[in-house]
């Protein structure tokens, strides 16, 4: 069989065409399937959210109602908290040497724990030092007389920052928080503020995921501290660990806040040394 | 002259080909114009369920919010006056419920039940008489308060379960002036509690609102809504060495018509029941044809 020139160049030509409408026909099919996989999806949405159905469609509707009506309550309930933060969380000036405390109310928001806070009332004729060190969690008393003879911090203890530290605190109404969580895997921070300034931003982590819970002085109501009263332990960051086999195994060690009336001779506290 | 069988074929073949590129062309267009106003439908209608869905976890959150404000109510007087449409209730602790009463009629129940439970019999004493100490330690009582409406409640024990002394019960009015402070003493001796077991209730429901669960079970019948249940706990003491277990259970009971929530009421829909529907009665409820 003879081909000539021209035939050749004619089959050539609608071999040249045939290739994009192959391809074009199959890249069509391949957009219809997309389309009709969108107008099912669509329709099952469509189904699920009762827009065809007028009826359901107005229930669709006054669902928001229900549920954005407690919104105006809620904010009443705000409102009330601010009240009983002012009520609960105020101390009253007891004289120029003694120290007063108090925990201020807080509210627990999406299930996260609320920052443990204390209002602290330092006296202007006395020094009062705020200390942190972690200690073993058992077998350790709170008495800040003994707290203050610690020295050197455990190695291995989760914490990344072992401590020890202490800071004078000036004269005069501090905010002190304390704040764990929420946990981050195996990593759970801890922070320790005074008023807007960070003194310690910490975390623990350890073999489990680990969660904390508030264990503190009750200060429910104002606690003075006249001079020839011990000035009081505050706070223990306890860490409770959950295994892969949902065990529960309390950490260790414990990071510890006490106050004191005396220097222990500890560093200052990490971010104290990093602000201006 | 006549054109070749050939070329003619070709041409033709040609011409074919060239308008099949064309509508190839044209139609994918078209196609790709669909698909981009399908997926701005599909990303719409993906919005308003992520809403639905933000808007309910929101509620969760706005009423957990609530019970932590409760939570920090130390006395009645610090409790909020809520406002709305709900009763809202906090029980988390074994010893005290906080609650808020919308507009309408509410009676709060109160029912205490104390019987003996099996413990070891007092050696110093006969069998006999421990069976007859443990049928006098043995009984209830109930009370029936009305409540004024719009206002938050603190219900309290009366003094401490941690020493001897009489056993009873505080209901207490963030208004003082509308509802005078209700004490009532069980009449059991002075006893202290030495545990006790607690379940936590959290409430913000409509009065008398009930569920589809419940529209479905009375198909065809009347009901009445059940008294909603605020809180229920027990304490465990001892009297002349025989256990004591008293239980506690709260609940209120609402004067109004039985309603519905809008969320019920479309699964009522669902499921063929929305001949109970009655009408829309604003803030996300909806009466219910109790027959």
């Amino acid at each position: 069989m003879r081909f000539s020139i021209r035939s050749l160049l004619a089959i050539l030509l609608l071999c040249a065409i045939s290739f994009p409408l192959v391809t074009g026909i199959a890249d069509l099919r391949r957009d219809e399937e997309m389309r009709m996989q969108l107008r099912v999806e669509i329709e099952t949405l469509r189904e699920r959210m009762a827009l065809d159905d007028p009826q359901r469609r107005r229930i669709k509707q006054h669902q928001r109602d229900e549920l954005t009506s407690i919104r105006a309550v809620r904010e009443r309930a705000e409102r009330q908290f601010e009240t009983l933060q002012q009520k609960y969380g105020g101390i009253e000036i007891r004289g120029g040497d003694v120290l007063s405390l108090r925990t201020v109310p807080q509210l627990r928001r999406d299930k996260t724990q609320p920052p443990v806070v204390f209002r602290i009332r330092v006296p202007t004729d006395r020094d009062v030092w705020l200390k942190y060190a972690v200690i073993p969690a058992e077998g350790v008393s709170r008495s800040p007389d003994q707290l203050d003879d610690r020295q050197d911090p455990p190695v291995g203890s989760g914490f990344a920052h072992p401590g020890h530290y202490e800071w004078k605190l000036e004269p005069g109404e501090h905010l002190l928080a304390v704040e764990t969580g929420p946990a981050r895997g195996k990593v759970l921070p801890a922070s320790v503020r005074l008023g807007d300034k960070p003194l310690l931003e910490t975390e623990f982590s350890g073999d489990g995921i680990p969660s904390t819970g508030a264990y503190h002085i009750s200060g429910t109501k104002q606690i003075d501290y006249p001079p020839q009263r011990p000035l009081p332990w505050l706070l223990n960051i306890k860490v409770d660990l959950r295994h892969d086999d949902n065990s529960r195994q309390d950490a260790p060690f414990d990071g510890c806040l006490w106050l004191s009336d005396r220097s222990s001779g500890y560093d200052p506290f990490p971010h104290t040394m990093v602000d201006p | 002259m006549m054109p070749k069988f050939a070329t003619v074929l070709f041409v033709c073949t040609l011409a074919v080909m060239i308008a099949g590129l064309g509508w190839v062309g044209m139609t994918r267009r078209s196609i790709a114009r669909d698909i981009v106003q399908l997926r701005q439908e599909l990303e719409s209608l993906h919005k308003s369920t992520r809403l639905e869905k933000t808007l309910r976890a929101q509620f969760d959150s706005d009423v957990d919010l609530i019970a932590s404000v409760f939570d920090q109510c130390r006395t009645a007087d610090d409790l909020p006056r809520l406002g709305g449409h709900r009763i809202i209730s906090n029980a988390d602790n074994g010893e005290s419920v906080a609650f808020y009463v919308p507009q309408g009629g509410h009676q709060l129940g109160v029912r205490c039940v104390w019987k003996p439970t099996a413990g070891k019999a007092n050696s110093a004493t006969s069998p006999e008489a421990d069976t007859a100490t443990a049928e006098s330690l043995a009984g209830e009582s109930t009370w029936s308060i009305p409540l004024v409406a719009e206002r938050s409640y603190l219900f309290d024990r009366v003094g401490s379960w941690n020493v001897v002394q009489p056993i009873g019960w505080k209901l207490a009015c963030d208004d003082e002036s509308s509802f005078p402070v209700r004490t009532e003493m069980l009449p059991l001796p002075p006893l202290r509690a030495n545990g006790g077991s607690w379940s936590t209730y959290r409430r913000a429901v409509f009065p008398n609102q009930v569920n589809f669960k419940v529209l479905g079970d009375a198909t065809g019948r009347a009901f009445i809504a059940s008294p909603l249940r605020l809180a229920e706990w027990s304490r465990y003491c001892r009297i002349d060495d025989v256990g004591l277990k008293i239980e506690f259970e709260l609940t209120l009971t609402s004067d109004n018509p039985p309603v519905v929530s809008a969320t019920d009421a479309e699964v009522c829909l669902i499921l063929s029941k929305g001949d109970r529907l009655g009408d829309y009665l604003g803030g996300g409820r909806y009466a219910v044809r109790t027959h």
